[in-house]
C-alpha cells in the first residue's frame, strides 16, 4: 500500500476574524408629547473600530414625522458622522456613515442627538429597533420604547371670565367642559383672575388660581 | 373644541389610574389628579350660576308653588334666597303640604321665624326683621346640633335656646303652607338654594357680596324661566309648578 508522506504539517488552517459586536446600544427617547421635537440620544461603541467610510445603521423607528433627508446630528459625538445622517422616514431607518479622517473607536462610547418629530396622534410607540454594522458585524437589538406620546391637557377654552361665566356649554356624557381665565383688561384688575373653571349642573366651578 | 374631562364619582375613582390623569368628581364637586402614588383634591372655591334676569312675583293672596317632590332636610342644613316683600304683613315663605310640617314665617313685624309640629312644638324665632320695600338676602342655617342661625344681608343672629324637636323637615311648597294656613308671601323671589350642611358666614357673604354658592347644594330654583308655569331647580330635577299665578308673574326687577 502507498502512503503519502505528510512531513509533520498537517493542514495550515486560514486566520479567522471575530465579528465586531457593539459593546454599547444604547437609544434613549426624548419626549412624548404629540407633534413635539423629540431629541433621541444614540450611544454606541463598537468591539472593533469602524474606519471612515464605513456606515451603521439604526432601524425601526418608524411613526415619526421627520421626512426623508439629511438629518442634523449634535453631541459630543457628531463630528464622527460628519454631523448628519441619512434618514427614511418610511421605514424609520438613519445611516450614519463615519466621516472622512474619522474613526468610529472601541474602548470608549460616542455619543450622538438627533431630532424626530412625534406623532400627531396618541401612539404607543415602536420596540425592536436594531442597529447594524459595517460587514463582519452582528447586529445589534436596542431595546426600549419610541415615538411613544401621550395626549396632553391642554384647555382650549381661554377667555374672559364674564365670558366663561355667560357661557353654559353642553357637556358630553361623562365629561364637563373645563375653561381658564387669562384674560387681562389692563385697566381692571379684578378681571385679571387666572382662575380655572368646571361646567357641572348648570354653572361654573371656580377654582381660585392660589399663586 | 372645548376642552372636557371625564366625571368620576368619589367611590368609583379608576383603580388603575396613570400619573397625570384628572377628574372632576360629581359628587364632591372636586377636581382631582392622579400624582402616581395618591389623588390630590382641589376644592372649587365656589359656584357662579351666570347672570340673573328674572325674579317671581307672588301677589300675597293666593300665588304659591308646589315642587314635583320633598326637598328633605335631616341634621344640618341651609337655605338661601332673595326676597323683595311688597309689605310685611304676616305670611308663609317657605311651607309644606302636609299639616303641621316646619314652615318658615315672616310675622306682622317681618320677623323671620321657623315654625310647624303638632302644636307647634319647633318654634325657632329670630330678631331678624325683613322689610318692605327692597331686596334682602335671608339665609337660614341649622348644624347638626339643631341650632338655628339667621342672616338678612350677611348680619346674623344666632338663635340659641330654641325649640327645636324636628330634626327632620320637608318643604315642598313655596309661598305658602298647608291649605295656605297664615298668609301668602307678598313679594318677589329670587335665587332660593338648599343645602345639606350648615353654611359658614363667609360663605354666606360669599353668596351675598358675589353670588358664589358653595357646595352642598340639593336644590336650587333660579327663578330664571322666565315664561310658563314651571319653575326649575337647576341642580336636581325637583321641580316646581306656579299655582294662581297671574299670565306674566316674571320681573326683570332682579337682586343682582
Amino acid at each position: 500500500m502507498f502512503v503519502l508522506p505528510t512531513f509533520g504539517l498537517g493542514v495550515i488552517a486560514s486566520p479567522t476574524v471575530p465579528p465586531g459586536t457593539f459593546d454599547t446600544a444604547t437609544l434613549e427617547n426624548g419626549q412624548t408629547n404629540l407633534d413635539n421635537t423629540n431629541i433621541l440620544t444614540f450611544t454606541v461603541q463598537p468591539s472593533r473600530d469602524i474606519d471612515a467610510g464605513d456606515s451603521i445603521t439604526l432601524a425601526g423607528l418608524t411613526g415619526s414625522q421627520t421626512a426623508d433627508g439629511s438629518l442634523t446630528l449634535s453631541g459630543a459625538g457628531a463630528s464622527v458622522f460628519g454631523s448628519a445622517g441619512s434618514w427614511t422616514q418610511s421605514t424609520g431607518t438613519l445611516v450614519l456613515t463615519v466621516d472622512t479622517g474619522q474613526t468610529l473607536s472601541t474602548g470608549s462610547d460616542t455619543v450622538i442627538t438627533f431630532n424626530l418629530t412625534n406623532p400627531a396622534t396618541v401612539s404607543s410607540g415602536v420596540s425592536g429597533v436594531t442597529l447594524d454594522g459595517p460587514a463582519g458585524f452582528t447586529q445589534a437589538s436596542i431595546s426600549g420604547t419610541f415615538l411613544n406620546t401621550v395626549d396632553t391637557f391642554n384647555v382650549t377654552t381661554r377667555d374672559t371670565e364674564a365670558n366663561i361665566l355667560a357661557s353654559t356649554p353642553t357637556n358630553p356624557s361623562g365629561e364637563v367642559n373645563i375653561a381658564f381665565a387669562t384674560d387681562d383688561a389692563g385697566t381692571d384688575n379684578a378681571t385679571y383672575t387666572n382662575d380655572f373653571y368646571i361646567y357641572h349642573n348648570g354653572g361654573w366651578y371656580i377654582f381660585n388660581n392660589d399663586s | 373644541m372645548p376642552t372636557t374631562i371625564p366625571t368620576t364619582t368619589f367611590s368609583t375613582r379608576p383603580g388603575s389610574p396613570s400619573a397625570g390623569d384628572a377628574y372632576f368628581e360629581t359628587d364632591t364637586k372636586n377636581y382631582i389628579i392622579y400624582d402616581g402614588a395618591n389623588w390630590r383634591s382641589y376644592i372649587n372655591d365656589g359656584i357662579d350660576y351666570g347672570a340673573n334676569a328674572y325674579s317671581l312675583e307672588f301677589d300675597g293672596a293666593n300665588d304659591y308653588i308646589d315642587l314635583s317632590s320633598n326637598v328633605s332636610i335631616s341634621g344640618a342644613f341651609s337655605i338661601s334666597m332673595w326676597v323683595y316683600p311688597d309689605d310685611i304683613a304676616g305670611y308663609v315663605i317657605l311651607g309644606s303640604t302636609s299639616t303641621n310640617d316646619i314652615f318658615i314665617y315672616a310675622n306682622s313685624s317681618g320677623t323671620l321665624s321657623f315654625r310647624g309640629g303638632t302644636g307647634f312644638t319647633t318654634s325657632v324665632v329670630s330678631s331678624t326683621n325683613l322689610t318692605a320695600g327692597s331686596w334682602q338676602h335671608v339665609v337660614i342655617t341649622r348644624d347638626a346640633g339643631l341650632n338655628y342661625t339667621f342672616y338678612r344681608n350677611t348680619t346674623s343672629n344666632a338663635v340659641t335656646g330654641a325649640t327645636s324637636t324636628d330634626s327632620d323637615i320637608a318643604f315642598n311648597r313655596i309661598g305658602a303652607n298647608s291649605t295656605v294656613q297664615f298668609g301668602t308671601f307678598d313679594g318677589k323671589m329670587d335665587d332660593l338654594a338648599f343645602y345639606n350642611k350648615e353654611l359658614s358666614a363667609s360663605e354666606v357673604a360669599s353668596i351675598y357680596d358675589n353670588n358664589l354658592h358653595a357646595s352642598g347644594l340639593v336644590a336650587f330654583y333660579r327663578f330664571e324661566d322666565g315664561s310658563g308655569t314651571s319653575l326649575s331647580d337647576v341642580v336636581g330635577s325637583n321641580d316646581g309648578t306656579l299655582t294662581n299665578f297671574p299670565a306674566s308673574p316674571w320681573s326683570t326687577n332682579t337682586p343682582y
